[in-house]
C-alpha cells in the first residue's frame, strides 16, 4: 500500500458498504488481513453506533438496538432463506435482504391466521419461508406458508407475497402430537418441515401444494437440547439432541427413522459458572452452541463436523435465553421478483421507514466462510 | 458582507470563498477557529481544477442547508424532496473522470468534509470490478493467483 495512507484507508473501507467490503479485500493481501482484524470490526461498529443487525466475521452477529424506535415498533425475524429475511414490524411484513438493502413491503389483509399466529407467543414457528431461484434468473421468488394445528389435521395457508389463500390440501397424522415449540420449521429440496415432539414431521410442497406425514419417532430425554436443522452436505433433515456432556447428530434415513449419524463431545463448560447453553446452528459442516456465563456475555463455539475441533465464533450482547433466537443466514445478492427498491425512495409509512433505517444500519462485512449466523432478539 | 477566505491551490492559483463555504471543510473550520488563515490557506496538495470542484460541492450544500433551514418551519410531506435534489445534484456532481475523482476523495479526506468523501469512496466503488478497483485507487496486487482465486472462491456470493 504505497499510495494510500492508512487513514484515508479506514476512511475508504468504513464508508463502504459490505458488499464493496468484500470486492476490497480481494484486491489485496494487506487489505484482507487488515479488515479480517477484530479490531477493525469493532472500531467500525462503534463508528456505526447502534444498529439492528450487525453481523461481524469475529462475532457472527452483534444486535443492538436503536431503543426508542423499538419500543415503539417490536421487530421479529419469522424466517430466513437464501438469504433473504422474513421480518414482521409492529405488524407489517416485509421481505428483506438485509446485504443489499432492498425490501418489499407484504400484504397480510388477506391473511386469516397470518396476524393471529405472530401476537400469539411462542407460536412463530408456524410461518414457513420458502425461497427459490427463479430458473435461468438471478431473481428468487417466494411463498409464505402458515402452518394450521386442528387436532390431528393441519390445514395450509399460502401466500406467495400478493394474495393468501387457503390450500385445498390438508394432512391427518396417525398420533397426537404438538408442532415443536420455538422450533423452526427447515425448508429443503423444496418442501417445508415442521417438527412435532414426538419427532415426527409434516412435510408441505408449497409449489405442488402437496403434504405428507412422516411418522419418524423421537424421545427427547429430559434436560436435553434439541434443533431442527438439515445437513446441507447430504440434503437430509437432521435433529441435534446434545447435553452439556455430549452432543447427538440423527439424520433422517430413506425409511423415516432418526438414525444416529455423529456423536461428539460439547465444548467445555464450567458449569459452576454457566448461567446457560443452548444449539443455535447445524447445517451439517458446521455446529454452532452458544454459552452463556454469569455477568459475562455469551459467546457461540463452533465445531467443525470435518476437522473435528472446537473454536470461537465470537460473542454476543444479549444475555437471557427466552429474548434470543438465532436465525442462519447465507448471503446473496438476489432479491425476489418484481422488487421494489426502498432506498432513495421517500416513505410515509413509519414501519417502512424503520425498516429502511434499520436496513442503512445493517452492517455485515464480511461473510463467514459464505455463511452467516441471524441473531435476532425477540423485544416482547 | 461576510468574512471572506482565501485558498490557493497547488500551482499558486487563489480562490475567495465566503467563510460559511469553508467552514464546510473541518479542517479549514479548525484554522479559522485558531485564526490562522490570514493571508490565504496554501493547499500545497490540491489542484485547481479539484478545488475548484470542492468549493462548488461546498458552496451547493451550503445553499441547500441554508434552504432548508429557512423551510423548516412549513415542513410538510414534500420535505423529502428537497433531499431527492441534492442527491440528484450530487449523482451529477461526480460524473467525472476517475483520476479526478481520485482527487477529489484524496482533498475530501484531507481537508475533512465528510459528505464528499462518503460521495466520492462510494462512487468510486459502485459496480467496479476488482481488478477496476485496483487501478483506480492504486492498490498493487500481492496475491498470487492461485491465492486471489481462493479468496474470490470464498467470497463468491458477493460476485453473484
Amino acid at each position: 500500500m504505497d499510495h494510500l495512507p492508512l487513514d484515508l484507508i479506514d476512511n475508504i473501507l468504513f464508508r463502504l458498504d459490505p458488499i464493496s467490503v468484500i470486492v476490497m479485500q480481494c484486491t489485496n493481501k494487506f487489505l484482507r488481513t487488515y479488515i479480517s482484524d477484530p479490531k477493525f470490526d469493532s472500531y467500525r461498529f462503534s463508528l456505526v453506533g447502534s444498529s439492528l443487525f450487525y453481523i461481524s466475521r469475529h462475532a457472527p452477529f452483534y444486535v443492538t438496538c436503536q431503543e426508542n424506535i423499538i419500543r415503539s415498533y417490536p421487530c421479529y425475524i419469522l424466517g430466513s432463506c437464501s438469504g433473504l429475511l422474513l421480518l414482521d414490524i409492529g405488524g407489517c411484513f416485509f421481505v428483506a435482504n438485509p446485504f443489499t438493502n432492498r425490501s418489499r413491503p407484504l400484504d397480510h389483509s388477506g391473511s386469516n391466521i397470518l396476524y393471529d399466529i405472530v401476537t400469539c407467543v411462542n407460536k412463530a414457528m408456524c410461518v414457513g419461508f420458502a425461497v427459490d431461484r427463479i430458473q435461468n434468473q438471478t431473481k428468487k421468488r417466494f411463498k409464505i406458508v402458515c402452518i394450521v394445528e386442528m387436532q390431528m389435521m393441519y390445514g395450509f395457508e399460502i401466500s406467495n407475497g400478493h394474495s393468501w389463500r387457503l390450500s385445498e390440501t390438508t394432512i391427518t397424522s396417525s398420533s397426537k402430537s404438538d408442532l415443536a415449540k420455538r422450533t423452526k420449521p427447515v425448508y429443503l429440496e423444496g418442501t417445508l418441515h415442521w417438527l412435532r415432539n414426538d419427532g415426527s414431521i409434516i412435510a408441505f410442497n408449497p409449489e405442488t401444494e402437496q403434504a405428507c406425514f412422516i411418522p419418524s419417532v423421537f424421545h427427547q430425554e429430559p434436560e436435553t437440547e434439541l434443533f431442527f436443522a438439515s445437513d446441507d452436505k447430504i440434503n437430509r433433515l437432521a435433529l441435534v439432541s446434545g447435553t452439556k456432556e455430549e452432543i447427538s447428530v440423527y439424520t433422517l434415513a430413506e425409511n423415516a427413522k432418526w438414525a444416529l449419524a455423529r456423536q461428539i463431545k460439547n465444548v467445555f463448560m464450567e458449569q459452576c459458572e454457566l448461567e446457560f447453553w443452548s444449539l443455535v446452528m447445524y447445517d451439517g459442516k458446521r455446529l454452532v452452541v452458544r454459552e452463556k456465563k454469569r455477568n459475562l456475555e455469551g459467546v457461540f463455539h463452533v465445531y467443525d463436523m470435518e476437522a473435528n475441533n472446537w473454536g470461537v465464533l465470537g460473542s454476543t450482547f444479549w444475555s437471557s435465553k427466552g429474548v434470543t433466537d438465532f436465525y442462519k443466514l447465507t448471503p446473496s445478492l438476489s432479491f425476489v421478483e418484481e422488487d421494489e427498491v426502498k432506498d432513495n425512495i421517500p416513505c410515509y409509512d413509519p414501519q417502512a421507514s424503520y425498516l429502511t433505517a434499520v436496513m442503512r444500519s445493517t452492517d455485515s462485512p464480511l461473510a463467514f466462510g459464505g455463511l452467516i449466523l441471524v441473531i435476532f432478539a425477540y423485544l416482547k | 458582507m461576510s468574512k471572506k477566505i482565501i485558498f490557493e491551490s497547488s500551482e499558486g492559483e487563489s480562490f475567495e470563498v465566503d467563510e460559511a463555504v469553508a467552514l464546510e471543510c473541518q479542517t479549514i473550520k479548525n484554522m479559522i477557529e485558531d485564526d490562522c488563515t490570514d493571508g490565504g490557506i496554501p493547499l500545497a496538495n490540491v489542484n485547481s481544477a479539484t478545488l475548484t470542484k470542492v468549493i462548488d460541492y461546498c458552496k451547493k450544500h451550503v445553499e441547500a442547508a441554508a434552504a432548508a433551514e429557512a423551510n423548516a418551519g412549513d415542513k410538510d410531506i414534500y420535505g423529502a424532496n428537497k433531499d431527492i435534489e441534492l442527491k440528484t445534484w450530487d449523482e451529477e456532481f461526480v460524473k467525472v473522470d476517475q483520476p479526478l475523482l481520485f482527487d477529489l476523495m484524496l482533498a475530501a479526506n484531507f481537508l475533512i468534509i465528510p459528505g464528499l468523501l462518503d460521495l466520492t469512496c462510494k462512487t468510486m466503488m459502485r459496480g467496479k470490478t476488482v481488478l477496476q478497483i485496483r487501478e483506480i485507487f492504486h492498490i498493487k496486487k500481492d496475491y498470487t493467483d492461485a491465492e486471489e482465486a481462493e479468496v474470490r472462491k470464498e467470497n463468491a456470493w458477493a460476485f453473484e
